[in-house]
This record gives structure tokens, C-alpha cells and sequence, in this order.
């Protein structure tokens, strides 16, 4: 039977390494979100078609272009980032950045022109805009680093790649879930499952309540 | 004066206005009518800089844009004093909070936005832009979803305002363009097919 030390292990390393990539995600999603949403340039119907392609990326291809840049003979490979949670969080960073920054833009786009000109016309900044766009409109922000959070902890291929799912230090909730049921230990897999889908559940329900108190 | 000369306005390729030549002199009030697409919001747009003619020429006495009642205001998820007050803080204009109560919202104070009617909250818009006491105004169909006595109200607000006011707005409402309005200009399909003072307007339409 596994260790319950070793399930909290996997859980800590999934809550870690997903929340660290949501934030990298959801903070540039936001900045180039903002930038492409809110201009008027010459390649941009390019770049946005370009995201809406890459948010259905096999995970198990951002992991493999991951490791082709991290591995030893890599680009970066003398960072030493492959088998790391670092390397996790890097590839599904990859994940979640365009689902995040799709959604983003699709939201400015809607909201952004007429708000930019009775804004303007009460004499704010570029500043005040993106500040009042972003509070006015808290939940729906949330529901998008909701979006990417789920999209992270869920996720095996990337990870597993990357991380290579060593005991201690890589192996989180979905490569200890893979693991388990190749070993044959199916009810300890469904049990593992059942903690993912439940952590997902209360961070769904959290921000739910927050969305109907705001 | 506001003037514009040959002024066009076009979106992705799509003409909005077009030719629109046009006189607005200070301190008298100018309706625009015409029906719904006709490009009455974008010249009232045009006329506050907001938006920047494609060709033309416009030569004003307001050298940027100032507030103005849009066609669907911002409404931001709060209160209702709190988007009275919102907008004013982020230039720190001085306001002139006794609109608040004259638009009958002091009872509305600390209700939430979507609890609103739309009269209501057209009431909430009116006064939040009347509270920055300009010397121009600018609305963008200021009678919509008001109740009669509301509109009575707003009637009997703008001829006082009017006095000392140059008011540039669109109606729908003949009546109410009659009871307050100084110039006409009508709009149909992005062109000027009126621009006349108020007895020649009204003759146009009564004949």
C-alpha cells in the first residue's frame, strides 16, 4: 500500500508547480493580452489565430519542445532544468499561456473600445483603463486563472516528460496516478483521481463564491 | 463655434458619415435626429473628438474631449454612489454632488448596479455627468428608458440648463427635440438631409 506521506508529497508538488505556472501565466497572459487586445497592428488576426491554434497543443508536444531546449544538448541545457519542477512548470507554462491570453483578448476585445472612449473622454490613462477593465470585472480574470489552474493540474504528458516523475520531486498527483495503475494498483489510482478531481472541485467552488459575492 | 468641413467617418472600409459639412455655434442647443444607424452617436463622437474623422476638417472651440453621456454609459460592479463618484476621481474633477439628489438617487445610495432599472440607472448616468458642471454637454439619447416623469424632469433640467449652456444631443423623441431644442440637424444614412433652426424643421415634418 502507498504511503500517505507520499500522496501529500504529490499533491504538494501538483498544487506547487501548477499554481507557479498559473501565476507566470495568468501575469503575461494579462500584459500581452492587453497589448494585442487593445492595438491596432499589422500581423495581429496572424498572432491571434496563431494562439487559438496553440491552445489545443498536445500537451505531450510542448513537453517534447521542452525537453529538446532543456535537455543536456539543448539551447539551455546548462541550466539544468530537465527532471526539475522548474521543467514542469515551464511546460505547462507553455499549456496554459495561450488558453489564458485567448480568453483575455476575446474579454478586451468586447469591453475594451467602449470603455477606452468614455474613459478617455473623462481624461483617464491607458492605466486607469487597464486598472478599472481588471476590477471592474475581477470574475471573470478568476475564471480564467481558474481556466489555466485546471488545465495545469490536470495535465500528464508535459509534466512527465519533463519532469520525469522522480520520487520527491517530480512526481505529482498525475504522474503518481499513471504510476499507480501500471503497477497494477488500480483502487490506489482511482482514490488518487478522486483527491485530484476534489482539489479542482474546492478551488472551483471558492472562486464561485467569491464570483457571487463580488 | 464647431465647425466641420467635408468631414467622413468610415469603419473598415463601411461609410459611417459622409460629406458632412456643419455649423454648431456656442450657446444654443443643437438636436440630432434620425433613425436608429442613421450615424447620429458618431457625430456626436466627432464633435467631442472622441473619434477622429477619416477626411475633413473640423475646427472647435474644445480642444479635447470632455465627458459626455454615452449611448451605454460604464457601469462598473458596485454601488450606485460608488459609480457616481468612480469616474470623478480618477482626474479629481470638482463636482457638484447635488445632481445626486435633484435625479431623486439619494435613496438608491448603497443599492448594487444590477439591481437597477434602466431608467434608473439612465438617471444615475445623467447625473453623474451633469455633477461635472461644464459649459458643453454632451448626450447621446439622454431620455431612454426614462419614465415619463423622469423625462418631465429632464425636460425641465436641460431648459434650465440651457440658459447658460451650449447642449449638443441625440433624440428620437419629436416632442421633446421641440420642447428643448434650438437647431436640428437630421441624419439619414450617414448624410445631412436637414440643418435648420427650429421653425423650419418642425414645417418640414408638419407639411
Amino acid at each position: 500500500m502507498i504511503e500517505l506521506s507520499k500522496i501529500l508529497e504529490a499533491i504538494s508538488i501538483s498544487l506547487h508547480v501548477s499554481f507557479v505556472s498559473t501565476l507566470f501565466g495568468f501575469f503575461l497572459s494579462i500584459f500581452f493580452g492587453y497589448l494585442i487586445g487593445t492595438r491596432e497592428f499589422h500581423f495581429k488576426k496572424y498572432i491571434i489565430s496563431i494562439l487559438g491554434s496553440l491552445t489545443s497543443i498536445p500537451p505531450v508536444c510542448a513537453g517534447l519542445v521542452v525537453y529538446l531546449i532543456i535537455s543536456r544538448s539543448g539551447p539551455l541545457g546548462w541550466m539544468q532544468l530537465l527532471y526539475t519542477p522548474s521543467a514542469m512548470i515551464i511546460a505547462q507554462f507553455i499549456i496554459i499561456f495561450p488558453i489564458m491570453t485567448t480568453l483575455i483578448i476575446n474579454y478586451i476585445e468586447q469591453e475594451y473600445p467602449q470603455l477606452r472612449e468614455e474613459l478617455l473622454s473623462y481624461g483617464a490613462s491607458q492605466k486607469d483603463i487597464l486598472m478599472l477593465m481588471i476590477t471592474n470585472q475581477k470574475s471573470i480574470y478568476l475564471t480564467i486563472a481558474l481556466i489555466g489552474f485546471g488545465r495545469a493540474i490536470s495535465e500528464y504528458g508535459a509534466a512527465a516528460i519533463v519532469g520525469g516523475s522522480i520520487d520527491h520531486v517530480t512526481r505529482n498527483m498525475t504522474a503518481m496516478i499513471a504510476l499507480e495503475t501500471a503497477k497494477g494498483n488500480i483502487m490506489v489510482g482511482v482514490s488518487l483521481g478522486a483527491i485530484l478531481i476534489s482539489l479542482s472541485l474546492v478551488i472551483s467552488f471558492g472562486i464561485n463564491y467569491f464570483k457571487k459575492n463580488d | 463655434m464647431i465647425k466641420l468641413k467635408n468631414v467622413d467617418y468610415q469603419i473598415d472600409q463601411k461609410v459611417i458619415l459622409q460629406s458632412i459639412n456643419l455649423n454648431i455655434e456656442q450657446g444654443r442647443t443643437t438636436v440630432i435626429m434620425g433613425k436608429n444607424g442613421s450615424g447620429k452617436s458618431t457625430l456626436l463622437k466627432l464633435l467631442n473628438h472622441i473619434i477622429q474623422p477619416t477626411s475633413g476638417l473640423i475646427q472647435s472651440y474644445l480642444k479635447n474631449p470632455i465627458p459626455m453621456l454615452f449611448q451605454k454609459p460604464l457601469i462598473l460592479k458596485n454601488t450606485v454612489s460608488y459609480n457616481y463618484q468612480i469616474l470623478q476621481k480618477i482626474k479629481k474633477f470638482k463636482i457638484n454632488t447635488s445632481w445626486f439628489d435633484q435625479f431623486k438617487l439619494s435613496a438608491l445610495e448603497d443599492q448594487k448596479m444590477n439591481s437597477l432599472s434602466g431608467g434608473e440607472k439612465q438617471k444615475l448616468f445623467l447625473a453623474r455627468l451633469m455633477s461635472f458642471d461644464q459649459s458643453t454637454l454632451f448626450l447621446d439619447e439622454p431620455n431612454q428608458s426614462l419614465d415619463l416623469e423622469s423625462e418631465k424632469l429632464l425636460a425641465k433640467l436641460l431648459l434650465l440648463e440651457k440658459k447658460n449652456k451650449t447642449i449638443i444631443l441625440t433624440l428620437h423623441d419629436f416632442e421633446m427635440a421641440k420642447k428643448i431644442g434650438d437647431y436640428f440637424i437630421y441624419l439619414e444614412n450617414g448624410k445631412i438631409l436637414l440643418q435648420e433652426n427650429k421653425q423650419q424643421f418642425f414645417d418640414h415634418f408638419s407639411s
